[in-house]
């Protein structure tokens, strides 16, 4: 059988392709300045505002492989520093992406770490200072960080719970780029260059955008993001009619309330 | 809804029978000089089951009032008329009539069972038509997603489109819309009014004061409708740019407008509007030069031009809006003085007062202006709240004038004043006025099956603390009981627990891995349980007492009581529950009162003792209200596991005497209903000896405690509580 995928060890994962990122200040500027100075990095912002995606391309413009981790409420500190596992009758250390992130010099990426728990959080701390080590209990050893190595977590703080709110001594080591939905002309120019389409097309989907987010707070916890744009444009550029491909890939990402549904659905058929 | 169940099987009743039965209900109304025969004979000429419908109506409304219910069977055959063959129709009648009768009294219900042919006509309307209360939701969700100021959707509490407008903070609509066959078509053309007026509103319809504009011409009102009839081809043109789909779908509403668009006396209007860039002083200068020559022609949708409603609103709003703008300048100064303190010295010197600079960018692209604004050439981002704020402005005077670009210095302006009036006003629309801070709760009235709307009206009341030595003595006289109970309860605090044999965890356990290589050796497969992992089990409970403070607690009940609270806040203490303790009492529907002790996030402060200290035994035991609103409280909590616990001495009754009984019972039962369906767990812990005949009824079985020694209760609750809660 011929394989489809391929296998890669989390730390030899380089970006080879530049992925298409398009700046909107000079966050890349600033990225390259922490990382040259050992400073960790906060990204702020709204989900599907491309934060994401800046990991992606800064890693592929430093060529550094990129580790992600996915935070959520289960991570314990052992899923990041690593744990003993029994093979064929012993143990065997096993380290967790945090550790092969600092052994190779990767870029380790906490992807909405305030899901993770708060206890899990702090083993970032010495890595996130000047000291750069990560001690690992469990073998009594402490890892030096190579130069390479870079620390980077993202959150988004429109949460707004108190159970969801990031810890002062955390995020007082990172240096924070704040993102949000890029400005209509970014945004558009994002849609036609991700989707391919046309530019008439894109400047209606961004209006649509902009139509959702004035709803935010009036009925939606949050309005399409940029993502969600791209989603319809590509469901459009198959075929699909402008108006169906808003309902499927934006409304009812957004909410499961019918009459807000059903608003939006009129928006978006007032628009194309 | 309620039916009689024996409709169809009856035989007609003829005028003697009927009126021998509407005596019996009626009775208290009759006279020598009035008599039930009229009405007896006018329904005997009905069909059965109509026949049957009166009465079983008129059996519940005398139980209210007996005069209304006479009102009733009297015009209940004329009724029958205009309702045809229509049963719900004339079901609805008669709740509508009820309702009436709650809200607002006999005379008023008299008169909808009067013009029941008027009702009539609303009822079958309403069949295709669609009714604003309906689509109000969505209306408003649609207007607020179209960009702009935030406009709110009302009724105009008529039908006539004539009277559709907006004041520029509200778009007032026809309460019903039913002019078109279909239900689709009503509901497109109530899209239509919104968008249009929302259209007057983006795209600056009202930046000058129109009264002001159109003073010079000998015939205003001749004026205003040739006005509003271009502007109106504007503001279609432009929403054909910028809502193209909505456009299309509007077409079979645009007849006029095409009509006028092929006159060739219209032709130069169209030339000039049809431009993308036209302006609302575009349409003043065509209304200039075609005034002489043109009659303004009135679109089905256009509703009415108010300007001196807008007028007032305006001035209102650009005052608020001033004070707010240059407030928020005065914050990005001092955020910005905060980032640089190097060149917060400079400013200071130069002058008292700090002049921003505007720059608008036009982005013409998306009708939406950018506005920049800089600070001794450093351009400042303004945060999006003052970028609508600006935008507003924008939209209302069409410039940001220099006065408005001074920074408010600290003290100089308060907009607190400015905003605590508009909060005041806003009760007034509201309609609360008369019940200031009151909340209002449907009450369940289990003779009609149906609700009584807004029913009771409910306010939460401080209790004047006082500070005595109650709590410390409570405590000294039950301290064994403290300590046990602390105990207990410590007992109970969520610990971390080491989880054995898992699949997955943090260190390997060592017991299972030794077993499962034995079994591997005796042949076996090995176990893939050989983890331990830490599992924290969290409490997360949320809890609302609710305190009986009727007069029959008075004494050595409402002692007990709150000694059981004492404790049981030593005992919530240790286990770290977030609790909550309210009272409630209450004398007729128009006065229920929540007497707050303690809120969900407040601290077990001296201020809480001293209120719990200051519990006293008030009026009567209606509970419904009670329920239903320490329910609301609760829903809004976020919590695994949410309880509400009673503490009462009897069965539920008010003063008014209809509260006593199965009615009383049969409300609190819904609202405890109603509290299940929002996640809530109930329980009633009770001394009442003869509970036992009425709570299983409402609480059920099994979430009831009935406490016999009255000197047991403080120990009781805590214990209680403590096996509900594990």
């Amino acid at each position: 059988m011929e394989l489809l995928t391929q296998e890669v060890l989390p730390e030899n994962y380089f970006i080879i392709d530049e992925p298409y990122y398009e700046p909107v200040a000079d966050e890349i500027a600033v990225f390259e300045a922490a990382y040259k100075n050992k400073l960790p990095i906060l990204l702020k912002g709204p989900t599907g505002c491309g934060k994401t995606r800046f990991m992606e391309h800064m890693a592929w413009r430093l060529k550094r492989p990129l580790i992600t981790v996915s935070c959520h409420d289960d991570l314990t500190a052992s899923d990041l520093v690593g744990r003993y596992l029994i093979t064929s009758g012993e143990t065997v250390w096993v380290d967790g992406p945090l550790a092969k992130s600092v052994r190779s010099g990767a870029i380790c990426y906490l992807d909405e770490v305030v899901e993770a728990r708060k206890d899990t959080t702090v083993v970032i701390h010495p890595l996130a200072d000047d000291r750069r080590v990560l001690p690992m209990e469990k073998r009594g050893v402490v890892l030096e960080a190579s130069d390479k190595f870079c620390l980077a977590m993202s959150y988004n703080p429109g949460y707004q719970s108190v159970l969801k709110d990031l810890k002062q001594s955390t995020r007082q080591r990172f240096v924070a780029l704040e993102f949000d939905y890029p400005s209509s002309t970014i945004e558009q120019k994002i849609l036609e260059n991700e989707a391919n389409i046309d530019a008439e097309l894109a400047k209606n989907l961004v209006k649509f955008a902009h139509m959702t987010r004035n709803l935010k707070g009036s009925g939606l916890d949050e309005g399409a993001s940029t993502r969600l744009l791209v989603h319809a444009a590509l469901l459009i550029k198959e075929g699909i009619d402008p108006v169906t491909a808003c309902k499927g890939a934006i409304a009812q990402a957004l909410t499961d309330d019918a009459e807000m549904l059903l608003a939006i659905n009129e928006l978006s058929a007032s628009l194309f | 809804m309620s039916e009689p169940h024996h409709l169809e099987l009856s035989p007609a009743l003829n005028a003697d029978e009927l009126e021998e039965q509407l005596d019996r209900f009626l009775d208290p109304v009759l006279s020598f000089r009035r008599s039930a025969a009229l009405p007896a004979q006018q329904i005997a000429s009905l069909e059965p089951s109509k026949q049957q419908f009166a009465l079983h109506w008129v059996e519940i409304i005398s139980a209210t009032n007996a005069e209304f219910a006479y009102q009733y069977a009297a015009s209940f055959s004329a009724a029958c008329v205009f309702f045809k063959q229509r049963q719900d129709a004339l079901q609805a009648w008669t709740i509508e009539a009820m309702q009436a009768y709650d809200e607002r009294g006999l005379q008023f219900s008299c008169k909808i069972l009067q013009n029941s042919e008027t009702f009539a006509e609303t009822f079958f309307k309403k069949q295709q038509g669609v009714v604003l209360e309906d689509k109000q939701k969505l209306l408003s969700a649609f207007v607020c997603g179209l960009n702009g100021r935030k406009l709110t959707i009302k009724s105009s509490n008529s039908l006539n489109i004539e009277n559709t407008y907006t004041d520029t903070e509200c778009i007032f609509l026809p309460e019903m819309i039913a002019q078109y066959p279909c239900k689709e078509d009503n509901f497109l053309f109530y899209k239509l009014l919104v968008v249009y007026h929302w259209a007057q509103n983006w795209f600056a319809s009202w930046r000058y004061d129109l009264i002001d504009k159109l003073s010079h011409y000998p015939d205003y009102n001749k004026a205003l409708t040739l006005f509003h009839c271009i502007e109106s081809i504007r503001l279609i043109i432009k929403i054909k740019y910028e809502l193209p789909g909505f456009f299309r779908q509007v077409q079979p509403f645009l007849s006029t407008f095409y009509q006028l668009r092929d006159n060739k006396n219209w032709h130069d209007i169209y030339q000039c509007l049809a431009q993308k860039n036209a302006s609302i002083e575009d349409s003043l200068d065509l209304l200039e030069h075609s005034y002489t020559c043109l009659n303004g022609v009135a679109f089905s949708f256009q509703g009415s031009l108010l300007p001196t409603k807008v007028q007032e609103i305006k001035a209102y709003r650009l005052q608020e809006e001033k004070t707010c703008f240059r407030e928020a300048l005065g914050q990005m100064l001092n955020d910005y003085q905060h980032l640089a303190p190097e060149l917060s010295d400079e400013i200071d010197s130069r002058s008292s007062e700090t002049v921003f600079t505007l720059q608008i960018q036009d982005e013409s692209q998306n009708d939406n202006v950018v506005f920049e604004l800089s600070l001794d050439g450093q351009i400042m981002t303004p945060p999006d709240d003052v970028q609508s704020l600006m935008s507003s402005i924008f939209r209302d005077i069409g410039e940001i004038p220099e006065e408005y670009l001074v920074a408010a210095g600290s003290g100089h302006y308060d907009a607190d004043a400015v905003n605590k009036e508009k909060k005041n006003t806003q009760d007034v629309w509201s309609g609360v006025y008369h019940e200031e801070g009151a909340y209002f709760y449907d009450e369940w009235d289990y003779i009609r099956q149906q609700y009584k709307k807004n029913w009771c009206v409910v306010r939460e009341v401080n209790v004047n603390p006082i500070y005595d030595d109650f709590v410390s003595q409570t405590l000294v006289k039950n301290r064994a009981v403290v300590q046990a109970l602390r105990r207990n309860f410590e007992a109970l605090r969520g610990e971390e627990k080491l989880l054995k044999r898992q699949v997955n965890g943090d260190d390997i356990d060592i017991d299972a891995l030794v077993q499962s290589y034995a079994e591997l050796s005796m042949g076996m497969e090995l176990s893939e349980h050989v983890f331990t992992k830490m599992q924290r089990e969290e409490r997360n409970i949320a809890v609302v007492f609710m305190v009986d403070m009727s007069g029959s607690t008075k004494g050595w009940i409402n002692q007990a009581e709150r000694e059981a609270l004492v404790l049981l806040c030593e005992s919530l203490e240790t286990l770290g529950d977030r609790y909550a303790i309210y009272g409630f009492s209450g004398t007729t529907r128009k006065r229920c009162e929540i007497y707050y002790i303690k809120h969900l996030e407040e601290d077990y402060s001296a201020k809480v003792k001293a209120r719990i200290s200051a519990i006293r035994a008030k009026d009567y035991t209606r509970m419904g209200f009670a329920i239903r609103h320490l329910s609301s409280l609760l829903e809004d909590v976020e919590a695994k596991t949410k309880l509400l616990i009673t503490l009462s001495d009897g069965k539920p009754e008010d003063y008014d005497g209809l509260y006593r009984g199965e009615y009383g019972i049969e409300d609190t039962r819904q609202a405890l209903f109603e509290a299940r369906q929002k996640g809530i767990h109930v329980y009633c812990i009770t001394i009442d000896k003869e509970a036992g005949d009425y709570l299983p009824h409402m609480y059920g079985a099994a979430n009831y405690a009935l406490i016999e020694d009255i000197n047991s209760l403080p120990l009781k609750v805590s214990d209680i509580y403590r096996k509900l809660t594990t």
